[in-house]
């Protein structure tokens, strides 16, 4: 049987998208829906996209990747055509587990995303090579 | 009361039974009392006491004598004046964040004074309860940033402490809590608020709930019986940091929220396992378990929702489910707040933040004990796959509704009508998902023949549009409109299938110049000018809009800016019926209606290229090519402004116009072309003129106009008189004498004279003949003669004009010389004919000048 919580997901984060992109604001309930869908990474999460976090990567042969400032320090990249992130934490918690939806840079990214505050950069075609390659680059 | 949210430094602490009574009175009032050392670090204490995450750092090591503290605790006695305020030793390690896995020394206990004494043992605890508070503390073990700092020192201002002191002071917390189930502060309901709050009045709050707050702080500072272990936390870097949110983020405010929440949840929790609760009350939740799975660590149950019986499918977090074990027949009660959310996709809705729910079993498997339960062994779900990702955020169209007692707060879809195509493109995406409504004006309706629209129309759309009957009548075009929208920009919009013509003219009428509505349409193109050069010389034809166009970016244009016409445009699909008139036909000011010109007008024009509409009468047709059904004509037109005498130097006195297989011909034109002698009008619409000839393409429409006495040509027609800058494929008139007779297709032969079939039969018995075809009986047949002469015209002097004559001429020619043995050319040549109407075949000019003809048998009525 297939999981449906992923459905659940993407429908809150299309409502969190519809509902800042009319208001500007996130409502109450809808920081609790999340913190229940997605668990203790909410906060976390959350707390990335407070300090925007999140970088939409582009170059210039139309490639996209998201990157995501750990608290630590480290920059985790995010591919835009699946659902990986390369953070122990996921590799824990969501693969070997399956306990959790995604770690919180997955959905730091997924939040940043729906609500328009990713930051933009763009990258020449060869840092786009490296970075998809899964050579994390530190960026500014 | 006090005030909820209130960051009071005194309201902050603990609170002693006095305190609360002091509190009580003096709403919100820095309160007067003294504070001890001893209640001052019992402040400090509290606060960190309440991290649960600390609660495994219970255990002493050599530090315990440096970081002791003394609390003074009040009885609890119910006496709430007790002013026995017998201090607790509190071995305590407040600010350092190490384990010391041995101690060597007895972990502290809370001694909680029931008499002024001081023992030292410490009660037992309900141990379900304090289960339930440990689950929710492994909740919080898991973050990587626990919301609450232990460090208290740095914490002046962290609501999380004030909603742990919150959870200690169960008086002013149960109106928290009560808020709580509602939102707004407006919808709080005192009822509600009772009911969950289950205390009667503030004086047996305090009351009872200063002896829930013994035992709760018991159960808080109780060593945990087994440790939580190591490897459960996941290993990220960043778990050693510990920092505050951004002040005002969303972090902070979730991390209130829930901070809160996890409050009210083992509050109640609690209240539960002392007290029955009752059901029946607005906003619980009824459900009948039918089936549990497990997917990502959360519970998913599909219920019943009782009584009204919809299905639903409720998810529970990892602790509610242990604490509830949901089983397939248990009913389950949960309380408000809950959350419903209808998820695109999915059958059933969801219900979200169960955190109140309480099982009523109905099957009396087992005591519904203390003890802990085997855990049901539960189906778990594939994990969803990696392949699945959540970027793509489109559109919702789904409503959400929370629980709010006593108001249902939804979320309606917001239908806006876009007055600009562009934005509603770019809202069906890549993804070719439907989109609209636009407000657009039709401002051309034409019709494709169906061959060439099935290589237009994308697979994709083929497949989409309504298979309407098992067998279609057959469809002879495809309507599209040519629409544009209040920016300016235009759209190419391929409507539905016609197989009348009929239906053409219907939907033509209906809708060209309207405003018009366009629901739920598909890109299926993006046009670019060098690509779709024909569509974008029809769009230049109505560029500039006769209204000035918005802008997008809300500037005024000035009307004396020249705006360019676009570089680009969209073809759209939709289906029948989704296009709307808002209008009356030509009643919007952006319509720009076709505007007839004189074929002389049009001939003058020198553009290399431009849109132009006439009427004219067909005086001849020449078949091009006909194959597979698509014909290719031109067709020979003329119009009073051409026939009119004294005519301008350089202008013919017939255009020829090419009629493209690409241009859909309806029947009743068709049956006009083959009746020419009718001297057939016809109104044409959005013609090409190119490189001075006049084609008939895709958005060419073509009607038949009825006859008119104002347009009318003189009889016989004029034509332009043969000379040598004729063309080929033009119409002249020829004058000239015979000089030679080409034998070799000099014919002549017996017809029927009803019929005019030639196959005939001589009568055996008599003279005559007999038709075969008609089976007319004649005595003579008619003679049917070909000839084709050459003539020397006076207006081509170097040159050999070659006619074919038609049976009327070569009669006249023939009777006028006829001698009694025959036609002999002699008699023939040196004969003078014409003006002879003739259709150029061929003009030939590598030596001299030779051109072939054909005479037309038009002119005569």
């Amino acid at each position: 049987m297939d999981s449906s919580l992923l459905s659940v997901a993407e429908q809150l984060l299309k409502d969190l998208q519809r509902t800042y992109s009319e208001t500007n604001k996130v409502p109450d309930d809808l920081l609790i829906a999340l913190r229940f869908v997605f668990g203790p990474c909410a906060l976390q999460a959350l707390d990335l996209v407070d300090q925007r976090s999140v970088t939409s990567v582009s170059s210039p042969s139309s490639r996209k990747a998201f990157q995501v400032l750990g608290g630590s320090g480290r920059l985790y990249t995010c591919f835009t055509s699946c659902h990986y992130c390369p953070c122990p934490a996921f590799t824990f918690s969501v693969l070997r587990r399956n306990e959790s939806l995604m770690c919180k840079h997955l959905l730091a990214a997924c939040l940043s995303q729906a609500m328009g505050l990713c930051q933009q950069e763009q990258v020449s075609d060869q840092q786009m090579t490296h970075i998809l390659s899964g050579q994390t680059e530190a960026s500014t | 009361m006090m005030a909820k949210r209130k960051r009071n430094l005194d309201m902050r602490c603990v609170l002693f039974p006095d305190d609360l009574k002091d509190s009580f009175r003096k709403a919100g009032k820095p309160s007067a009392r003294t504070s001890t050392p001893a209640t001052k670090s019992w402040e400090r204490c509290g606060d960190s006491f309440l991290d649960t995450s600390v609660v495994q750092k219970l255990q002493t090591s050599e530090k315990k004598s440096r970081n002791a503290h003394n609390v003074a605790l009040a009885s609890v006695s119910g006496k709430r004046d007790a002013g026995t305020d017998e201090p607790v030793h509190i071995a305590w390690s407040s600010s350092d964040e190490e384990e010391a896995d041995n101690d060597s020394h007895p972990p502290p206990r809370l001694t909680v004074t029931q008499a002024p004494h001081r023992p030292r043992t410490h009660k037992q605890h309900p141990v379900d309860y304090y289960r339930s508070l440990r689950m929710f503390s492994t909740g919080v073990e898991t973050d990587d940033l626990p919301s609450i700092d232990s460090d208290s020192e740095l914490e002046e201002d962290n609501s999380a402490s004030k909603e742990h002191s919150d959870f200690l002071n169960p008086g002013p917390s149960t109106a928290a809590i009560s808020d709580y189930s509602s939102y707004d502060d407006s919808d709080e309901d005192p009822e509600e608020s009772r009911a969950n709050s289950f205390l009667l009045d503030p004086a047996e709050t305090s009351k009872q709930s200063v002896s829930e707050w013994v035992r709760s702080a018991q159960a808080i500072l109780r060593t945990p019986q087994k440790q939580i272990a190591k490897s459960a936390k996941t290993p990220e870097d960043s778990s050693k940091k510990r920092r505050r949110f951004e002040r005002g983020g969303l972090a902070e405010r979730l991390n209130r929220l829930h901070g809160r929440q996890r409050s009210a949840i083992s509050f109640w929790r609690h209240q539960c396992n002392s007290t029955t609760s009752t059901a029946d009350r607005p906003g619980v939740l009824t459900l009948r378990i039918l089936g549990v799975r497990e997917e990502c660590g959360m519970h998913a149950t599909v219920c019943d929702r009782l009584p009204e019986g919809e299905r639903c499918v409720a998810l529970f977090n990892k602790a509610t489910a242990a604490q509830l074990q949901p089983v397939p027949g248990d009913i389950v009660h949960i309380y408000p707040p809950w959350q419903n959310l209808v998820v695109e996709g999915e059958r059933y809705p969801i219900i979200l933040n169960t955190h109140f729910s309480q099982k009523i079993c109905v099957e009396n498997k087992q005591d519904n004990a203390d003890g802990p339960r085997d855990a049901v062994a539960v189906e778990k779900c594939r994990p969803p796959p990696l392949t699945r990702c959540l970027w793509r955020s489109g559109t919702s169209q789904v409503s959400t509704q929370k629980s709010i007692p006593c108001k249902q707060v939804g979320e309606l879809n917001r239908i806006e009508i876009r007055m600009s195509l562009l934005d509603a493109v770019e809202d069906c995406g890549s993804s070719g998902s439907q989109s609209g409504p636009v407000e657009v004006v039709v401002q051309r309706v034409y019709c494709i023949p169906i061959t060439q629209s099935l290589h237009r129309a994308s697979l994709q759309h083929k497949a989409l549009s309504k298979p309407a009957e098992p067998v279609p009548p057959q469809h002879i075009g495809r309507l599209c409109a040519l629409v544009q929208d209040s920016y300016g920009m235009f759209g190419e919009v391929l409507l539905q299938c016609v197989s009348t013509e009929s239906e053409i003219q219907l939907n033509s009428e209906h809708l060209e110049g309207c405003v018009c509505l366009l629901q739920a349409l598909r890109v299926v193109q993006r046009l670019t000018r060098d690509k779709c050069s024909l569509l974008f010389s029809m769009i230049d034809s109505l560029w500039s809009p006769p209204v000035d166009p918005k802008s997008h970016d809300d500037l005024p244009q000035s009307p004396s800016e020249r705006v360019p016409p676009p570089s680009f445009c969209y073809r759209l699909s939709i289906q029948q019926d989704h296009m709307v008139p808002l209008s009356r036909p030509a009643e919007s000011p952006l319509y720009r209606p076709p505007v007839l010109q004189t074929l002389r007008e049009i001939l003058q024009d020198e553009s290399l290229r431009f849109r132009c509409s006439f009427r004219a009468t067909v005086v001849h047709k020449h078949v091009l090519s006909s194959s597979a059904g698509e014909v290719e004509m031109l067709l020979f037109v003329t119009d009073p402004s051409l026939q009119a005498e004294p005519n301008a130097e350089g202008n013919g006195r017939t255009v020829a116009v090419c009629l493209s297989p690409s241009c859909l011909i309806r029947s009743s034109v068709t049956q006009a072309l083959d009746a020419l002698q009718q001297r057939p009008v016809l109104k044409i619409r959005d013609a090409v003129k190119e490189h001075g000839q006049i084609f008939c393409w895709d958005q060419t429409v073509i009607q038949l106009e009825p006859e008119d006495p104002s347009f009318s040509i003189p009889q016989p027609i004029i034509l332009d008189h043969l000379g040598p800058e004729t063309l080929p494929y033009s119409l002249c008139s020829v004058t000239g004498v015979i000089v030679a007779v080409d034998e070799s297709t000099a014919f002549s032969w017996p017809a029927c004279s009803r019929c005019e079939s030639c196959r005939l039969e001589t009568r055996e018995t008599q003279e005559g003949f007999l038709c075969l075809v008609c089976g007319a009986v004649m005595d003579e047949a008619t003679i049917k003669m070909q000839l084709e002469v050459f003539l020397s015209c006076s207006s081509l002097s170097h040159g050999t004009v070659k006619v074919k004559l038609q049976q009327k001429t070569i009669n006249s020619l023939l009777n006028s010389t006829r001698c009694p043995e025959g036609y002999s050319v002699e008699n023939v040549l040196g004969s003078e004919i014409g003006p002879l109407c003739t259709f150029v075949h061929v003009v030939n000019r590598s030596h001299t000048v030779w051109m072939g003809l054909e005479e037309l048998s038009f002119d005569l009525r």
